[in-house]
């Protein structure tokens, strides 16, 4: 196993989903998502934002395409990783919400899950996971980094 | 309930989650409330009416995030079936046969 990462950043939206950052497995690569983070570059006001941690089965088009970074010394990743502002939504699973936070724009939001608890893409060519901001009152600009092991 | 994962806010911790053994998904846990206890059908209707309520499934011996996992479809069978192309809530057919005692 080996540990990657992808920063994705996307001007939010008042009124449309905005995925931030995604990421894309295959066939070949069962990727694990172990840590989420989350935080807006935009000048500080009080405002927040929905995000939802959701499963894909189409990647979308980014607005531009991220090489992965490996934490280690391990081999590139077979995972994709996408960022923000997509053209092209990815299509997202209504029933698979993995989890689902409401973060102040102030914040530096984190999410982890322990070894063995993280959430899994499956191994199906266009299955992925998405950080979609689904509701902000305010249009600021976002950060979602994603680590993951594969 | 042990945790399987957590929240920080600002490098703070802020909560611990638990993960659904049916879906795989996080959500933060909660104190139960003693006798607060529904049937699956109680808890979709509670549920439709924007109250959040989660669940516990014995035969996986943890925690489920809501209604929409009352089925008992573990993780590792809903990732089989999203990789073999079967529905989501596939399962095998489990039998299991009693041992013969020849007399």
């Amino acid at each position: 196993m080996s540990c990657y990462s992808g920063i994705g950043s996307a001007t939010l939206s008042t009124s449309a989903a905005v995925t931030v950052a995604g990421l894309t497995g295959g066939t070949t690569v069962v990727p694990r998502i172990y840590e989420v983070i989350v935080s807006s570059y935009d000048t500080p006001a009080d405002q927040s934002t929905q995000f939802y941690l959701q499963r894909t089965t189409a990647a979308g088009t980014a607005g531009s395409s991220v090489t992965p970074t490996a934490l280690g010394l391990g081999r590139a990743a077979l995972a994709t990783f996408g960022s923000g502002t997509y053209s092209v939504e990815p299509t997202y699973d209504a029933a698979g919400i993995l989890a689902q936070f409401a973060v102040h724009q102030r914040n530096l939001f984190k999410w982890w899950a322990f070894e063995g608890r993280e959430v899994f893409v499956p191994a199906t060519a266009a299955a992925g996971i998405g950080v979609k901001s689904v509701d902000s009152t305010q249009a600021d600009d976002w950060h979602g980094t994603v680590f993951w092991m594969e | 309930m042990k945790e399987d994962g957590g929240i920080e806010i600002d490098g703070k911790p802020a909560a611990a989650t638990v993960q659904c053994r049916h879906c795989g998904g996080h959500f933060p846990a909660k104190i139960i409330k003693a006798g607060a206890l529904f049937t699956a059908e109680a808890a979709r209707r509670m549920n439709s009416l924007g109250v959040t309520l989660r669940g516990y499934c014995h035969r996986c011996n943890g925690p489920v995030c809501g209604p929409k996992c009352a089925e008992c479809v573990p993780w590792e069978q809903q990732l089989e079936n999203a990789m073999a192309g079967r529905p989501p809530n596939y399962k095998p057919v489990q039998a299991s046969v009693p041992r013969v005692i020849h007399g």
